[in-house]
This record gives structure tokens, C-alpha cells and sequence, in this order.
């Protein structure tokens, strides 16, 4: 809320559209996957009080899930926003609950308008960096094809 | 004659079309570019620039890639281009470890070096590399150096911070440069 205390979930997430992808639809090409890395961008002044340098991986938590991403650290991006972008097609570790893909779907929760869909601006996030294993670039990932 | 590309960096969006267009025309597997998309920042909070390099062969005038070359698979062909022959090539690499823009790749597959050619089979019947027909934004032109400096401008330059000397080979890409591309301190982003 405006002009009030930062909680648990103090940076604003943005979710841009992304060049890799047109929303999900060919977020598996090689190509596309090796040209766009669908990183999540953080500010330089915030990757500096986090620790986070480019390319570490990032958890992304949100009040509804919570997500893994590498960090691209801009001094471009306004400090206090996170750019996670649109499109990932959602891969919940079964374990741990987190999505490895960064789907900003999962992040959002299920809060449906009358109309049906899930309209919402912006939402609310936290990033720490992630103390597990890092991420593995999304080029050398298994695409998921089905095989009939 | 002088053949080279002709890159308006105050165009470029970044996409990344180019790339992706050059390795659709060449098959290229996962890890081998013959033309590459950079992203860079210069400056800091709030006063930040940014600009886009997209880089291939500079088919320079003195190629560092020719001379070494053992066999003669790299050669400086009529037109100006250097070329590769792949049928030729031994896979020494040498002229990977030479060439000061990392332009020849080594195909871990055919276990040879391979390259941009301009897109020579779509030049000789008279279209345009696929790079330069692939970007939205008509950033990307190839032709004679000459000709390309009369369409584009007196203001043209061969060397950006982000790349080595051209003097070092001759190399005959001639850019429209934004002004922050001038500024040594430049940080490599991830788009």
C-alpha cells in the first residue's frame, strides 16, 4: 500500500512479455532458449543488499508459491521492482514445491474476477538467493516433448 | 573490392532475429553462433545507457583467420569475403584461437571449423544474407564498403568499446554507433 511498512513481501514483481516466447507457446525452442535466457532481473542497488550477483540463482516468493530463476542484475531497473517475465511453462519440483521454470502463473495465485480470469497489476515478492543447487540454464533443460 | 556488414546500432531492439535467422539459414546446433546478440550497459542508477551489439565475420582486409590457416581452408575470396572451406579443413583450430571477434567456431561434430560466408549461395542469386532480411528493424545491411558508407553516412565507425582494434585486421563492419557504445566502462547484461 502506498506510503505503508514493507512486510514479508517488500519488492513489487512486474511480468513482462518476453521475446523468447508469445505467452507460452514455443517457450521450448533450442533456439529461442539459447538466444532469451528468461532470467529474473533485479536491480543493481538490490542485488547488492542481497548478495546476489548476475547469475546467481534466485528464490522468488511470493504469498501464493514460490519460484527459481537466475538473476540478471540491472542498473536499468528501478530498485525495489523484479522483472520476472511471462511465459515459463511451470515445473514444481515435487519435493520442495517450488517451480524450477519461474511461471509467473504460479506465483499469482487463484483469485478469479467475475469474469473469470485472474486479473491482477502487479503483486508482491521477496528474493533471497537460493541456498540449494543453481539452476542449470533453460537450453539444457528437457523440453518436454511427449512421445505417443 | 570490399565486401562488409553494415550494423545501425541506433536500430537495433535487441531481438535477437538475426541470430536466430542465421542459425535457422545454417543448421547451427545449440552453442555455435556465427552471429551473435550482446547486451550492454553503461553508467549507473538513474543515469544508465544501453545499446545492442549484433556481431558476426567482419571479413577484414587482412584476416588473422587466412594467415594461419595450415591448409588453406580460410581463404580471402574475389569479392572480398572470407571464406571457408569446410572439405578442406584439418579441425586444428587455429584460426579459432587467433581471430581477436571468436568469428570461427569449432563443430565438436564434423570435428571442423565452420563460419559466416555472408550467406554466399543466397548472394549469388542476388538476396540478402538472412540476417539482414531477418531484422524487423532494418538494422542489419551488406554490400561494398564503399557503397555502404555513401548510403549511410559520413559518421560510421569501426571500432566500439565492446570490440577489439579494427586496425589489428582490417575489419570492414562499419556501425552507426550509439554514443554511450563508445564508454570503456560497459557491463555485459542477460536479457
Amino acid at each position: 500500500m502506498i506510503d505503508g511498512e514493507k512486510g514479508e513481501y517488500p519488492f513489487l514483481m512486474c511480468n513482462i512479455h518476453y521475446l523468447r516466447s508469445a505467452h507460452s507457446s514455443l517457450d521450448n525452442c533450442p533456439w529461442l532458449r539459447e538466444s532469451w535466457g528468461r532470467p529474473v532481473f533485479i536491480s543493481a542497488a538490490d542485488a547488492r543488499e542481497k548478495g546476489i550477483v548476475d547469475g546467481d540463482t534466485v528464490l522468488i516468493s511470493t504469498r501464493n508459491g514460490q519460484a527459481l530463476r537466475k538473476a540478471s542484475v540491472l542498473e536499468g531497473l528501478m530498485p525495489g521492482v523484479v522483472s520476472l517475465s511471462h511465459g515459463a511453462w511451470v515445473n514444481v519440483d515435487e519435493e520442495s514445491g517450488i517451480d524450477h521454470a519461474g511461471a509467473d502463473n504460479y506465483l499469482t495465485g487463484n483469485d478469479i474476477s467475475g469474469s473469470g480470469v485472474t486479473p491482477y497489476n502487479n503483486l508482491n515478492c521477496n528474493i533471497e538467493k537460493y541456498d540449494g543447487p543453481g539452476l542449470e540454464e533453460d537450453v539444457l533443460t528437457d523440453r518436454r516433448i511427449v512421445e505417443l | 573490392m570490399s565486401l562488409g556488414f553494415y550494423f545501425d546500432m541506433t536500430r537495433c531492439i535487441g531481438c535477437r532475429a538475426c541470430q536466430v535467422a542465421c542459425k535457422d539459414r545454417n543448421d547451427l546446433p545449440i552453442g555455435m553462433l556465427f552471429r551473435y546478440v550482446k547486451t550492454y550497459e553503461t553508467g549507473s542508477f538513474p543515469k544508465v545507457g544501453i545499446y545492442n551489439y549484433s556481431g558476426s565475420c567482419n571479413h577484414c582486409e587482412t584476416p588473422a583467420c587466412v594467415t594461419v590457416c595450415p591448409v588453406g581452408a580460410m581463404y580471402k575470396a574475389e569479392d572480398g569475403t572470407v571464406i571457408h572451406d569446410d572439405d578442406m579443413c584439418i579441425g586444428c583450430q587455429a584460426c579459432v584461437r587467433i581471430c581477436p571477434y571468436g568469428v570461427p567456431q569449432y563443430d565438436e561434430v564434423r570435428k571442423i571449423t565452420r563460419k559466416c560466408d555472408a550467406c554466399a549461395s543466397l548472394r549469388a542469386k542476388g538476396e540478402n544474407p538472412a540476417c539482414v532480411d531477418a531484422c524487423p528493424n532494418r538494422a542489419l545491411d551488406f554490400g561494398d564498403v564503399d557503397e555502404l558508407k555513401a548510403k549511410y553516412g559520413p559518421d560510421l565507425v569501426h571500432d566500439i568499446a565492446v570490440l577489439p582494434d579494427s586496425g589489428m585486421t582490417g575489419a570492414n563492419t562499419q556501425i552507426k554507433a550509439k554514443t554511450n557504445a563508445l564508454d570503456e566502462d560497459f557491463r555485459e547484461i542477460r536479457l
